[in-house]
């Protein structure tokens, strides 16, 4: 008896061991992709609808490279490098002429780009998932459960990059530029910070960010055309969780986010577990419009 | 707005009785149309105009109110399934009065539910915007798993035509064809709701939240309250598209909540002219009757095509291109384009060199 109860307790610590590493994984790539769009909000006030088919992007460039016989780590950078440079164009083409209007035509315009993107890889490569194959097969096991040495890998990588940006945020002169222009535009502009240049950085940068993720999370993730669909929603649902008070506020918002649905789909169901989450996100809206850890936007400038 | 003389106010009637010439101009249009068209440009244009109640409901919160409802869709969907449902498993066989009750009510809860946070708390607009996209989202997830209720992701066959029939008085539509005279009634009415909601008070206290919304609410009006009615009424009419599009396709279909649907709305409030009711309604038509022929060759092409159009319209034409006809447009855009909307975009568009080092 006290043997089959000492083997429950290891299955269960097991089960609760690798749920939590999961929903790791998935924080730290919904981290990742919810950073870059912090960035493009917190600096234009601008919501880049497309910023989930810049994710998509991301993860075809992988796979159309990897198919191609290029190495797997040197993808990871092309995918970032690709999608920036695909911000740089959609910023120069559309957010600039839309987002001095000051309404919300800039997302209107980024919808209809990401249905175009959407739809444009549906014909240019089909509907049908393509697969990414992971540097890895296999990987450590721990009471009785396999962790693969990838998913491993990658989420140790998204925490690494997040750890990247909050520094370059927090302790370089551009980051102190950036923060600047984010606090207030109009008085950064009159110190000689150059606030066009800024807008269209932290854009190519937060696009980088998307497209990095995507790359990353290809092996994990079936790659479809309307993949970034669900991760945009993600997205914003963590930046209006969180509020966009400061570059940490988006490490919180996806862990509560991205925890609370890999939580629940573990124990119950993935479609629950999406309307649980915007539920809950939702009733948060009424106790704090302005996302939990928004302060007062003071924190940007630390 | 105190005393109103009696000639102010007939000048408001004679007004109302102008601005409504487009039904009656539309009515004619669709009286000459039902009569020449065959069966299948009946249809066609019969589930233009059903969609077009859609086109309404996005026009009244974003032309009107400016309030963006990413997931017009959600309502449509919404609308679709509580039809069919209803009319399997409460009221079959009987006639429909419940189910487009039933519809229309779901509609109203669903925008109050969606749109209470946002506005009661005042976040920023792109909230609701996302919200009510991922609300269409979700609801198709869960319509494609829910196979007990909603056929799963076969959805539901076989719906029901809409039957009208009182005691002593058969109004049984018996087929497809005789939609069209209802789906031209329906919208024509709803055009003239519209109209006359939107050149009300209400619908001058709409316009004013739209521009501004801080100083609206700083004379003591309840900015919060008058957009969640605009969005109640939205998603009544929405969820009314969803009622009447069900029996017309004789199937509900997961793909009813999803992002086709809500970019073809938008695609046709754009192209036909936000804030002009009109103008959803012709664009809805015209495109309905181009998909038609476009659609055999590519489905994604043409959805692609509706996003690129909707692009180019939302960055060159703020105003649609049924504004580039309209001369009070024009004189708007010429005003506009003087005092933008917000003072700081010239200080950000040239900003000072940057210093060396």
């Amino acid at each position: 008896m006290g043997h089959l109860a000492m083997m429950f307790a290891a299955v269960n610590t097991g089960l609760l061991l690798k749920q939590l590493f999961n929903a790791t994984s998935a924080v730290s790539l919904l981290a990742l992709v919810a950073i870059g769009l912090f960035i493009i909000f917190g600096m234009m006030k601008v919501i880049n609808m497309a910023h989930g088919e810049l994710f998509m992007l991301g993860a075809y460039t992988m796979w159309w490279l990897l198919a191609r016989g290029i190495n797997f780590w040197l993808n990871l950078l092309a995918a970032a490098l690709v999608v920036g440079l695909f911000g740089v164009i959609v910023e120069r083409l559309i957010v600039q002429r839309l987002y001095v209007r000051g309404d919300l035509s800039t997302l209107l315009a980024t919808f209809g780009l990401s249905i175009l993107l959407q739809r444009g890889v549906a014909i240019a490569f089909g509907d049908r998932p393509q697969f990414v194959t992971s540097p890895f097969t296999g990987g450590p096991t721990l009471l009785g459960n396999t962790y693969p040495t990838y998913q491993i890998i990658a989420t140790v990588l998204a925490f690494a990059v997040i750890a990247a940006v909050v520094v370059l945020f927090l302790k370089t002169d551009f980051g102190l530029r950036a923060r600047a222009t984010i606090v207030n535009p109009a008085m950064a502009a009159a110190l000689a910070v150059n606030t066009v240049r800024m807008n269209a950085l932290s854009f190519a940068l937060g696009s980088a960010l998307a497209g990095f993720a995507g790359a990353l999370a290809a092996p994990l993730v079936s790659v479809v055309p309307a993949m970034g669909l669900d991760w945009v929603i993600r997205a914003f649902l963590v930046v209006i969780v969180a509020g966009a008070g400061s570059i940490w506020a988006a490490a919180g918002g996806a862990a509560i986010v991205g925890g609370w649905e890999a939580g629940f789909t573990a124990i119950y169901d993935a479609t629950y577990a999406q309307i649980t989450v915007l539920a809950i996100v939702w009733a948060l809206v009424l106790l704090r419009p302005r996302g939990l850890f928004s302060g007062t936007g003071r924190r940007w400038r630390r | 707005m105190a005393a109103v003389t009696a000639r102010q106010g007939w000048a408001r009637v004679g007004g109302l009785v102008w601005n409504a010439r487009g039904a009656a101009l539309l009515l004619i249009g669709l009286l000459i149309y039902g009569r020449l068209a065959d069966p299948f440009g009946l249809f066609i244009v019969a589930s233009a105009l059903v969609l077009s109640l859609l086109a309404l409901s996005v026009d009244l919160q974003w032309g009107y109110a400016g309030i963006l409802n990413l997931g017009p869709a959600a309502y449509l969907g919404l609308g679709a399934y509580t039809y069919a449902i209803t009319q399997r498993k409460i009221t079959a066989g009987s006639p429909t009065y419940l189910a487009f009750a039933l519809a229309i009510l779901f509609g109203i809860v669903l925008a109050v539910i969606v749109a209470f946070p946002a506005f009661k708390a005042r976040t920023l607009p792109v909230y609701y915007a996302l919200i009510t996209l991922a609300v269409a989202l979700i609801l198709q997830r869960w319509t494609a798993v829910s196979y007990d209720l909603t056929g799963g992701s076969n959805g539901l066959v076989g719906i029901p035509l809409p039957d009208f029939s009182l005691p002593g008085l058969d109004l049984k539509m018996t087929t497809a064809e005789q939609f069209f005279p209802l789906a031209s009634g329906v919208v024509v009415a709803a055009y003239l709701a519209c109209l006359w909601l939107t050149r009300s008070r209400f619908g001058r206290l709409l316009a004013a939240i739209r521009d501004d919304e801080e100083k609206v609410a700083t004379l003591g009006y309840d900015v919060a309250t008058t957009k969640l009615i605009v969005a109640a009424i939205a998603g009544a009419l929405g969820a009314l598209a969803g009622a009447l599009y069900a029996p017309l396709a004789g199937t509900a279909h997961p793909s009813l909540f999803g992002i086709a649907f809500s970019v073809q709305t938008y695609v046709w409030v754009a192209v036909g002219g936000q804030g002009t009711l009109i103008g959803p309604i012709l664009a809805a038509i015209a495109l309905k009757l181009l998909e038609n022929r476009l659609r055999g060759v590519s489905a994604d092409g043409y959805l692609m095509l509706l996003a690129a159009v909707f692009m180019l319209v939302v960055i060159f034409l703020p105003k649609g291109i049924a504004g580039l006809f309209d001369a009070q447009a024009v004189r708007d855009r010429f005003r506009r384009s003087r005092g933008g909307p917000i003072a700081l975009a010239p200080v950000l568009e040239r900003p000072l060199d940057e210093p060396h080092g």
